[in-house]
């Protein structure tokens, strides 16, 4: 025998708390160590394929050593990327996920721990695993959050994937050295993003050629500048 | 598969309070108010609660029942408003593709309906 006493609106204290704010909590601590280190936390966020670690490698190369650069490389099955920045001499950990489809602030933390265990940085990069849904609701404590979109994806997926932008603060519209070679309008992909996230900063660029790449590091100097 | 993540968040929301209530407690439903910046896809979280509802012998049978939230569109040529159910880079007034969203971040636990189980005591 059951008897319903049914509760409706009742006033306590999870009501209307963030479902993500066991993450969000980790994430702050994340913010606030990585302040406390004079670091700046950088999370590149994509579909696969759009070039993230070339965007990395091109970058390393750019700063020519000017800055310390630390990575922290999720991936779902593999450690093919933190080799691969292991091998230009940047300092990196793996996160495998094990067919999860996003990094948590959790994740990060223990991944920062290790790499900030002897090492300082400028500059740490956070590469999340490539998919365009699922990262969106997930704060890794970044001080910036970079989405990618290359030119061969397609110009509408601000239209089809909202959330990744909302909390974004800088695109990147990448392979620009492909954009003869499809029909992608830079324009309007920037518009749809500053119509989800206003503020949006925009970076247009070739990790292969090295078109636009000196605005990218231009900006990545200034964020230690104004430190 | 995010939506496993989420239904992982709601139990942790939930346990402090769930553990301080009367051991016949049990939870019925919880409605999880969702804006579609969020990317919920609510089968997939009702599946994921399947899961991980199991985790606390007071929510062990309940169910989840999304009530999703809209975004506030306001277009900054003509001054409309109105609301979607997600975003829109046209306004249907003016065709100016200068908006601006409001809102739809929302993902909480909104409400939700207790019982006792006499025969669970």
């Amino acid at each position: 025998m059951s008897e319903k006493n049914i509760n409706i609106g009742a006033p306590i204290d999870f009501i209307g708390k963030d479902l993500l704010s066991a993450n969000d909590r980790v994430a702050k601590h994340i913010r606030d160590d990585i302040r406390k280190m004079g670091s700046v936390l950088i999370h590149l966020t994509s579909s696969p394929g759009s070039g993230k670690t070339t965007l990395l490698e091109a970058t390393v190369k750019a700063l020519d050593e000017k800055f310390s650069i630390g990575a922290i490389e999720g991936d779902v099955a593999t450690e093919n990327d933190a080799a691969r920045m292991l091998k230009m001499g940047i300092p990196s950990q793996a996160i495998i996920t094990h067919g999860a489809c996003h990094l948590d602030a959790k994740s990060v933390r223990r991944a920062l721990d290790k790499l900030t265990a002897n090492d300082k940085f400028d500059l740490i990069f956070v590469e999340n695993v490539g998919n365009l849904v699922c990262p969106s609701g997930f704060d890794l404590g970044e001080d910036h959050r970079v989405v990618l979109i290359s030119v061969a994806e397609g110009d509408d997926k601000p239209e089809k994937y909202p959330p990744i932008f909302r909390k974004a603060d800088t695109l990147i519209v990448s392979k620009l050295d492909l954009l003869p070679y499809v029909d992608f309008d830079v324009e309007k992909v920037k518009n749809h993003a500053r119509a989800i996230s206003p503020n949006i900063r925009t970076f247009e660029l070739s990790s292969k050629n090295g078109e636009g790449m000196d605005k990218w590091v231009e900006w990545l100097g200034s964020l230690r500048a104004g430190e | 598969m995010h939506e496993l993540s989420i239904a992982k968040g709601m139990i942790a929301n939930l346990r402090p309070w769930l553990d301080e209530q009367p051991e016949g407690l049990r939870i019925g439903k919880i409605v999880v108010k969702a804006g579609p910046f969020r990317a919920i896809m609510p089968q997939a979280l009702i599946s994921a609660w399947e899961i991980v509802r199991r985790e606390h012998a007071k929510t062990v049978k309940s169910v989840v029942e999304i009530d999703h939230s809209c975004i506030e569109v306001v277009c900054r040529s003509c001054g409309a408003t109105w609301e979607a159910v997600r975003p829109v880079f046209t306004c249907p007034k003016c065709q100016s593709s200068d908006l601006e969203f409001m809102g739809g971040n929302e993902l909480f636990i909104e409400d939700i309906e207790t019982y006792t189980e006499e025969n669970d005591v």
